[in-house]
């Protein structure tokens, strides 16, 4: 794995999910926002069925800051698995901030979840990225996202 | 008593890839000792040296935060549910 090289697994979106959760970085704007990714794995393609907006608890730094609430994270993971789905990752924007792990992100980080960035300049122009830890001291790795087209 | 343990993805290399495993005990603390037994080293991941809960692991009873009860001497019942649930936070700086 060079520095720039991609991880071992790549995650599958719809477009409809990758506009949603561009557009929930854009309404969140100058703020962060953050949300929960549901799907499925299959061999290392990770795919994402639904995406679901969380509440950033983190009122006091929400403009470079977030903390999914705890409560809607237990409530979706119980939805998922009754329709035998998992909480695959999660998104949050980085408001003026490159779609990169910051330090910060790279503290809290869990492994074997998808962490989608979006960065969101000046409430208009994004880009996104989705990373990944492998294990508990490795660095973050970025994997492929690959967007599926809706029919 | 036997309790259904809802366990995250990040803990799951020490479950042997299971997402739930059943563990015996009266309370919260009793499952977390009894699941170190079938699972080593599950313990050290939730709990910190002085036995307190990590501040990256929240842990729900049903649907409610240990923390809001009695945090880990909370006493269980017949077909209640633990979920084990990582922290989930970061951020641009």
């Amino acid at each position: 794995m060079g520095l720039f090289g991609f991880g071992k697994t790549s995650v599958h979106i719809s477009r409809s999910i990758y506009e949603e959760i561009q557009r929930h970085a854009k309404e969140a704007y100058p703020n962060e926002c953050c949300g929960v990714l549901v799907g499925a794995n299959y061999g290392g393609e990770r795919k994402i069925f639904e995406s679901h907006r969380a509440k950033n608890v983190n009122t006091d730094r929400a403009h470079d800051r977030y903390i999914i609430d705890p409560a809607e994270f237990n409530l979706i993971d119980r939805m998922a698995r009754t329709q035998s789905m998992d909480v695959m990752g999660f998104y949050h924007s980085h408001p003026d901030h490159p779609d990169k792990p910051s330090e910060t992100d790279r503290e809290w980080g869990q492994t074997g979840y998808s962490y989608i960035i979006i960065s969101v300049k000046g409430g208009k122009d994004t880009t996104m990225r989705s990373w990944m830890i492998d294990d508990e001291d490795a660095p973050f790795t970025e994997e492929k996202i690959k967007v599926l087209e809706n029919q | 008593m036997s309790i259904k343990v809802r366990i995250p993805t990040p803990l799951r290399k020490l479950t042997n890839g299971s997402d739930e495993v059943t563990a015996a005990g009266k309370n919260v603390a009793e499952i977390i000792e009894d699941l170190e037994k079938a699972y080593p080293g599950l313990k050290e991941r939730i709990c910190e040296g002085d036995g307190k809960l990590r501040r990256f692991v929240n842990i729900y009873l049903n649907d409610e935060d240990i923390r809001f009860k009695n945090n880990l001497e909370t006493e269980l019942k017949e077909n209640d549910e633990l979920s084990i649930i990582p922290a989930i936070a970061g951020g641009a700086a």
